[in-house]
């Protein structure tokens, strides 16, 4: 509904002054395939990045959405849409509730976890960022360890924050 | 700017048809919403939070992210007309609003300054000005401030209160000392709330919390003559449309026929009155906002789904309603339940449209 920021350099140059801290801005891939009762994958996303906002203690940035052939995906698979959030979770949420939040947006949106690597789904929200946070636990590991090697997530990554390195990189 | 594209909320305020009822919650950018408190925590305290327009900007925008709501609603504080006039506001954790000086004296009333609203309070029409921006055209924007009656209760009392007892007793003792204070709070609303239509406001609400607490006679004195005094002296129109102004005193059930005649388009009805008497008794003067308790929000969807219908049912058809809690949302409700408020609103209302 309203201009969002376009990039996060705006994000910071609105709400820097009232108080948005850069080092803890935490960065989310949005991915699907199949369509949900939203309607294609398209609509999917823009949804879900409506979702995201109420994760967010300011405006979510929001890459354009970017269609790829699926890449290590059982064959048949349709095309997936893919784009990048930069969100605030604010002061006192932790990575890990920033997680379940995230799943409990994907399981609101009907998708259900196979168990099987990169099956079809109506939603997918990987945490690639927290901050400048790095972890390595059986539920998360931070930042997102195939991050580097996905163009659907550094291509979106590099139009609304190009100065943006991942941590440890 | 750009043209509305949601306009059922300003229709219903005049009286004009809509599809289905409008609906809108007082509070609706507040601590219920996980993204509010994230905000209000990044600001450092409330007062902050008021005084950025981004900030502001940014909160009053987060429930319509949520929900379709049909208006929205500037973020503030009634209190900031006595701030500007050096009363110092500050909020304790837990307190609610305090002020560091109380309006108790002659000379307490005679020295208070009449704030510049293009000085003083920038922040809050700046604060308008953008959030009209960024609605872009999707809803109304609603202005407000406090009553006369209610700011100066604040003033005398330094804090809010359980029985008035300094205000009123400033009302009793020295009621021409209180007319004066009266008299100057209502020049100042009446510029603060035009200079809010100037920046982009498309309706006001003046906010009467206290109203309700006096007697028969004494609210027709001391708080409802200056809010006919203020509804007198604002802009009529704005960008070619009628700029409608909702009164809404809290426990005003008994006065109904008075306000409806205070030259407001639209009465703010708390949940004790029967929304279909109320209707009866002044729906052919004014339009009628409410009037749902908001205690309702913490039980279960079928339960706010069916009282929805019973507001909706004991209005009737026709048009001249706008839905809303018949007092500010509290800081519990779950969000998911707003949403099912919102929906029940506007799916059940549209029966009663045809």
């Amino acid at each position: 509904m309203s201009s969002q920021p376009s990039t996060t350099a705006e994000l910071i140059a609105r709400y820097g002054p009232a108080g948005l801290d850069i080092d803890r801005l935490a960065i989310v891939s949005l991915g699907a395939n199949l369509p949900s009762r939203f309607g294609p994958a398209r609509a999917t996303l823009a949804r879900a990045a409506d979702q995201l906002s109420t994760l967010s203690a300011w405006p979510v940035v929001l890459s354009p959405i970017i269609e790829t052939e699926p890449v290590d995906c059982p064959p048949g698979s349709p095309p997936f849409c893919n784009a990048v959030a930069v969100l605030d979770p604010g002061e006192s949420v932790t990575p890990m509730e920033f997680l379940q939040s995230l799943q409990a947006i994907e399981a609101d949106f009907g998708r259900v976890r196979s168990g099987r690597v990169n099956e079809a789904r109506v939603l997918d929200l990987d945490l690639i960022c927290f901050g400048h946070q790095q972890c390595r636990t059986p539920a998360l590991t931070l930042p997102h360890p195939r991050a580097a090697q996905r163009d659907f997530v550094l291509q979106p990554l590099a139009v609304i924050w190009p100065e943006f390195r991942l941590p440890g990189s | 700017m750009a043209p509305l594209k949601n306009d059922r909320f300003l229709r219903a305020l005049t009286g004009q048809s809509v599809d289905v009822t409008p609906v809108w919650m007082m509070r609706q950018a507040g601590r219920y919403l996980p993204e509010y408190r994230a905000t209000r925590k990044v600001a450092g305290d409330f007062m902050s939070l008021c005084q950025s327009p981004e900030m502001a900007c940014e909160v009053t925008l987060q429930p319509l992210r949520r929900y379709p709501m049909d208006a929205a609603i500037l973020f503030s504080d009634i209190l900031t007309i006595p701030d500007a006039m050096g009363l110092g506001l500050y909020f304790s954790e837990g307190e609610g609003p305090r002020f560091r000086k109380t309006v108790r004296t002659e000379q307490d009333v005679e020295q208070l300054p009449v704030p510049d609203i293009a000085r003083d309070l920038s922040y809050v029409t700046d604060a308008v000005s953008l959030i009209r921006r960024e609605l872009n055209g999707s809803v109304p924007l609603i202005g407000f401030s406090g009553s006369p009656w209610t700011l100066a209760t604040y003033m005398i009392e330094g804090s809010g209160s359980k029985d008035f007892r300094h205000a009123k007793e400033f009302m009793y003792n020295h009621p021409e000392l209180m007319h004066q204070l009266l008299d100057k709070l209502a020049q100042t609303v009446t510029a603060y709330l035009n200079a809010q239509i100037a920046a982009g406001a498309q309706a006001v609400q003046i906010f009467d919390t206290w109203g309700g607490i006096l007697s028969t006679g004494a609210y027709q004195t001391f708080s409802l003559a200056y809010m006919k005094k203020i509804i007198a002296g604002l802009t009529r129109e704005a960008d070619g449309r009628k700029v409608p102004v909702i009164v809404f005193t809290k426990n005003g059930g008994l006065w109904l026929e008075q306000i409806a005649d205070s030259g407001a388009h639209c009465v703010g009805l708390d949940w004790t009155i029967e929304m279909g008497r109320a209707r009866a008794m002044i729906g052919d003067k004014v339009s009628l906002q409410g009037n749902m308790d908001p205690t309702i929000l913490y039980s279960s969807p079928a339960a706010i789904r069916s009282e929805v219908e019973r507001i909706l049912a004991s209005y009737g058809e026709g048009n001249g309603h706008v839905f809303n809690l018949g007092h500010g949302i509290t800081p519990g409700v779950d969000p998911d339940n707003v949403a099912v408020f919102i929906d029940a609103v506007h799916e059940l209302s549209a029966q009663y449209h045809r």
